[in-house]
């Protein structure tokens, strides 16, 4: 399925615009959350056709919102990229075992975000 | 509770090849339909202490780290690992295989699975990576198996797959019963 409107989430007001700067840029249509909780309830809402998820956030964290979209029947084919500074094997497997479809380690490149979501679609 | 004190007659070391000959470890019956097991099954987060296989609620779990080191705290079990520093706050571990009276799986890696943030954050050493799996009704055992005297009266049931034993937990019941005997030590 192409990809053309893709959620991102950062609980960082910096990060988010970056992010979303950079994915907006590419052509796509961006909507926003800044939470694990608003994320689950945007993917529901809004239905993007992709999410970039920060891991590191207060409350339901990058995983935990990853696992809630995924495991959901009415989103589980929404692919989710997490997006962290958590760089460590541990982490990526853990966002695999969560059902994440790709993993971006912090500090990024606007081409590994491109790259990624073009992977997607 | 002394590792130093387990030997191989432990019987919690024992508990999965014993069970593996168990009638109870059977498949109980081949599956009514595809559509009826599919109803069936429940999907659990699955983490083993040793020969001890748990499971918790699919949506347990925070985050998963490599242990990272940990400061010891006087007057606490020895299982109580002590107090590490993830990214500035302070998580409790658990060497849960120890608080179990179990022997870890040498062969598996080590992780710290941490549950819940701030002041009720919990981390539990656990075995291997932990994994989501489904479990189908037909896997269920009719009687509970042996368990370590710690899970008393926090086991809802237990399942079976290739010799493995996976306890169903009330995991905060767990983590309250953890607590309560690092406050009476």
């Amino acid at each position: 399925m192409a990809i053309r409107k893709v959620l991102v989430v950062d609980d960082s007001a910096t990060d988010l615009k970056n992010l979303e700067q950079i994915v907006s840029a590419a052509g796509y249509q961006v909507i926003t959350a800044t939470s694990g909780e608003s994320a689950v309830a945007k993917t529901k809402s809004e239905h993007p056709d992709a999410v970039m998820m920060d891991v590191l956030m207060q409350g339901m964290n990058g995983f935990q919102a990853c696992r809630a979209i995924t495991s959901d029947p009415e989103t589980k084919n929404i692919p989710v990229v997490l997006v962290s500074s958590k760089g460590q094997k541990t982490d990526k497997i853990w966002g695999a075992e969560q059902g994440a479809k790709g993993y971006v380690t912090k500090p990024f490149t606007s081409e590994q975000i491109l790259h990624e979501l073009k992977a997607l679609g | 509770m002394n590792p130093s004190a387990q030997t191989h007659e432990s019987p919690y070391s024992l508990v999965s090849p014993i069970m593996a000959l168990d009638e109870e470890l059977l498949a109980l019956s081949s599956a009514d339909g595809a559509e009826k097991a599919a109803q069936d099954t429940t999907e659990w987060l699955c983490v083993r202490f040793g020969p001890i296989g748990l499971l918790l609620p699919a949506t347990a779990g925070r985050e998963l780290l490599d242990p990272p080191p940990a400061a010891r705290l006087p007057h606490t079990p020895p299982w109580f690992a002590g107090l590490a520093n993830v990214r500035g706050a302070l998580v409790p571990m658990v060497d849960t295989a120890s608080a179990l009276d179990v022997q870890h799986d040498a062969e598996a890696r080590r992780y710290l699975l941490v549950f819940h943030h701030g002041d009720e954050a919990l981390g539990l050493i656990v075995d291997g990576l932990p994994r989501r799996q489904g479990f189908e009704e037909t896997e269920r055992l009719r009687s509970l198996p042996p368990h370590p005297p710690l899970l008393d009266g926090l086991l809802a049931g237990a399942y079976g797959r290739s010799g493995q034993i996976w306890f169903e937990i009330d995991i905060e019941g767990f983590f309250r019963t953890l607590a309560q005997r690092i406050a009476q030590a």
